[in-house]
C-alpha cells in the first residue's frame, strides 16, 4: 500500500509539472493520486471489491479532495482532478486490449475492450456524482445565505 | 468597447488554448462583459473556437476567434480565473485588465530539460505503481525521457497530435522490447505500459465528462471523440511496432 501511494504522489507530482502547475499546488495535485491510490488499494485488496468499484470508490474519493482543495485554495477543480485521475485512466486494460489485437485473439480482446470501457466508465461515474453533490451543496449553500441575509 | 471585447476575446482564448472546460471559457467571458456595464452580453464556446457578443449604447459588437492550437497549461487557467475574480471584485480598469492578460500570456512555463525529466520521474514511478520490478522502474524512466524528448520536438514541428501519439506509441514499444533484451528491465508489458501512461488522454476525458453533465453536449462529445481518437493512435501506434518486431522475429 506504501509502495502504491508514494509511486502514485510522484507520478502525479511529475504529470502535475508537466501541466505546468506552480509551487505548492503541485503538492496539492500528487497528493490527490496518492488518496485515489490508497483508496483503491484498499478496495481491492482489504475489501476484495473488484476492480470497478476500486475504481468508482478512488475517483469519488480523489474527486472529492480535490472540490476540497480547489475551494480552500480558490483554484479552478480541474488543476486538481486532471492530475489525480491520470494514475487511474485504465492504460493497462487498453494496452492488453491492443496486445491481444496484434496477437489476434479477437475474443479475449473483446472482452479486454469491455473492461477497458468499463473502467473509464466507473471512473467517470465517480466524478460526475460528486460534481453533482457539490453543485448541489452549492446551491443549498447560497440559498441559505439569501435566507439569512433577508 | 473594442478594447473590452479585445480584453474579454484574449482571456477566453487562453483559458480554450490551455485546456479549460466551455463553461468556464463562457462564463469567463460573460463575467468580464457583465463587469463592464454592457447589455445582452452572449459567449459561445466550442473547442475550435469562441463566439461572443454584447450591446452598448444600441450598438452590437461581436467578434469571432478561431482556436487552432490546444495544450494542457493549468496555471494560466489558473490565472486567468484569478484574474477574472479580480475584476468582478475590485473593478479593475481595462488598460490594468489587458496588462493582466498580457502579463500571463507572456509567462514562461517549465524548460524543456524540467519537462523532460519530470515525465522520465513520472515513467518510472508508474512503473512501480503497476507492481513492476525497479529494475523495469529504470528501463521506464530512461524510455520514459527518450518518448518525451520526441514527443517535444515533434509537437514543435505542428505534426498532427495524433500521429505524434502513434509515434510515441511505436516508439514505447519498440524501446521496451529492446530494454529486455539487453536486460535492464523484467517485463515488456509493464515498462510499455507505464511509457504509454505519459500520452494517455488524462485532459481530453476529464473535460469530456465534465462538459457534458454541465449540458455543453457538442463539446462534450467532440472531446470524448478526441480522447478515444488519442487512445485509438497510441495502440495502433505500439501495436505496428510490436507486430513489425514480430515479424521480423526480434521478439
Amino acid at each position: 500500500m506504501i509502495v502504491s501511494m508514494i509511486s502514485a504522489f510522484f507520478a502525479t507530482a511529475g504529470f502535475a509539472v508537466m501541466f505546468n502547475i506552480r509551487g505548492k499546488k503541485i503538492l496539492y495535485a500528487a497528493l490527490g493520486g496518492a488518496v485515489g491510490a490508497c483508496i483503491n488499494y484498499y478496495c481491492l485488496h482489504t475489501l476484495q471489491l473488484n476492480s470497478f468499484m476500486a475504481l468508482f470508490y478512488a475517483s469519488v474519493g480523489l474527486s472529492l479532495y480535490s472540490e476540497y482543495m480547489a475551494r480552500r485554495t480558490h483554484t479552478p477543480v480541474t488543476v486538481f482532478a486532471v492530475c489525480a485521475l491520470i494514475c487511474f485512466v485504465p492504460g493497462g486494460t487498453m494496452y492488453y486490449t491492443m496486445l491481444a489485437i496484434v496477437n489476434q485473439n479477437n475474443v479475449e480482446a473483446l472482452g479486454l475492450l469491455v473492461e477497458t470501457l468499463a473502467s473509464a466508465g466507473a471512473l467517470a461515474l465517480g466524478i460526475i456524482l460528486v460534481s453533482t453533490l457539490t453543485r448541489l451543496y452549492t446551491r443549498i449553500q447560497k440559498r441559505k445565505e439569501l435566507h439569512h441575509g433577508q | 468597447m473594442d478594447a473590452l471585447m479585445q480584453a474579454a476575446m484574449q482571456a477566453g482564448s487562453i483559458l480554450l488554448m490551455s485546456g479549460a472546460e466551455t463553461y468556464r471559457v463562457e462564463e469567463t467571458v460573460v463575467r468580464i462583459f457583465e463587469a463592464y456595464d454592457v447589455k445582452e452580453s452572449n459567449c459561445f464556446v466550442l473547442p475550435t473556437g469562441i463566439f461572443s457578443s454584447f450591446v452598448y449604447e444600441g450598438k452590437n459588437y461581436s467578434s469571432v476567434r478561431r482556436i487552432k492550437h490546444r495544450s494542457t497549461d493549468l496555471h494560466r487557467i489558473d490565472a486567468v480565473n484569478d484574474l477574472a475574480r479580480s475584476v468582478v471584485k475590485d473593478q479593475i480598469s481595462l488598460e490594468e485588465l489587458q496588462q493582466r492578460l498580457d502579463m500571463i500570456n507572456s509567462e514562461r512555463s517549465y524548460s524543456d530539460l524540467t519537462m523532460i525529466l519530470f515525465a522520465a520521474i513520472s515513467a518510472g514511478f508508474f512503473a512501480l505503481f503497476f507492481e513492476g520490478t525497479l529494475m523495469d522502474a529504470v528501463a521506464a524512466l530512461v524510455i520514459g525521457a527518450i518518448v518525451k524528448v520526441l514527443l517535444i520536438q515533434l509537437h514543435k514541428e505542428e505534426i498532427t497530435s495524433f500521429f505524434v501519439t502513434a509515434l510515441g506509441g511505436g516508439l514505447t514499444a519498440a524501446l521496451a522490447v529492446l530494454s529486455v533484451k539487453l536486460g535492464i528491465g523484467n517485463h515488456v508489458d509493464t515498462i510499455s505500459i507505464s511509457v504509454l501512461m505519459l500520452m494517455v488522454p488524462g485532459l481530453a476525458i476529464t473535460n469530456a465528462i465534465r462538459d457534458t453533465i454541465a449540458g455543453d453536449l457538442t463539446s462534450g462529445v467532440s472531446r470524448a471523440v478526441e480522447a478515444v481518437l488519442i487512445a485509438v493512435s497510441l495502440a495502433v501506434g505500439a501495436g505496428t511496432a510490436l507486430s513489425l518486431l514480430k515479424i521480423w522475429g526480434v521478439m
